[in-house]
């Protein structure tokens, strides 16, 4: 599936089952790496990241789940596929 | 040798069902029962339980799958491409937004929109829709849904 940072609008594949931080960190987050803005994590510009400011991370590993209430980075579009074949009868 | 039937008859068949914008009447001949009615627009639906060629499935409803509506969503107007080599994928991009919590989706049906609605094609996901959450989007790209007929 895919998911995508709704401030950064990155869209990045992720595999079935995995928690979706998992596939963003300081560098795999493009939002945070470019340093465009804050990053949308922990409030942080790019340059206090990766991680070198007080408190958690709210990215893997030290925060493996998603905070309550966040909605920054989470799957939002989930792609559906099928294959529907005629038998024969 | 197996029985086969011609790809093009095939074509034509899939084609005429699946690309129609309006109503279709088939009308068999002496002792072929009443006459066949297709309704477009078809209709999406999506299950949380597969059914099977001769029973429908379960489908999803607003209650487990927040922002889903009962009978699913169009697939728009020529729902399905012409069919080439016995297969045709469909032409419209179909999506719904979650405001809540959706109960995993194994696979879908594709239905007409008559009175009473008729079922055509069902199957499985190619893998299960699981983890919708509200605020998120379930969607079917163009191309994303094939009709395989090819070995019909």
């Amino acid at each position: 599936m895919l998911i995508k940072c709704k401030t950064g609008g990155e869209m990045i594949e992720v595999a079935e089952g995995q928690d979706a931080h998992t596939a963003l960190d300081a560098t795999g987050c493009s939002h945070c790496k470019d340093g465009h803005g804050l990053d949308v994590h922990c409030g942080q510009t790019a340059s206090a990241c990766p991680r070198t400011h007080d408190g958690a991370c709210w990215n893997p590993p030290d925060i493996p789940d998603r905070p309550e209430g966040c909605t920054v980075c989470r799957p939002i579009l989930f792609m559906g596929n099928a294959t529907l074949v005629t038998e024969a009868v | 040798m197996a029985n086969m039937s011609d790809q093009t008859w095939v074509n034509w068949l899939l084609t005429a069902f699946f690309t129609s914008s309006t109503t279709v009447t088939f009308t068999p001949g002496t002792s072929g029962g009443s006459a066949r009615i297709i309704t477009p627009p078809f209709h999406l639906r999506l299950d949380t339980a597969q059914g099977s060629n001769t029973s429908a499935a379960t489908e999803a409803t607003s209650g487990n799958c927040p922002g889903y509506t009962a009978l699913g969503s169009s697939l728009g107007s020529s729902a399905f491409a012409a069919a080439s080599g016995g297969q045709a994928t469909n032409n419209n991009a179909v999506s719904w937004s979650a405001t809540g919590t959706w109960t995993a989706i194994p696979s879908i049906e594709i239905w007409d929109t008559a009175a009473t609605p008729i079922r055509y094609l069902q199957g499985a996901l190619t893998s299960s829709i699981t983890g919708v959450s509200n605020g998120d989007t379930v969607q079917f790209a163009v191309g994303s849904i094939t009709i395989n007929s090819s070995a019909w």
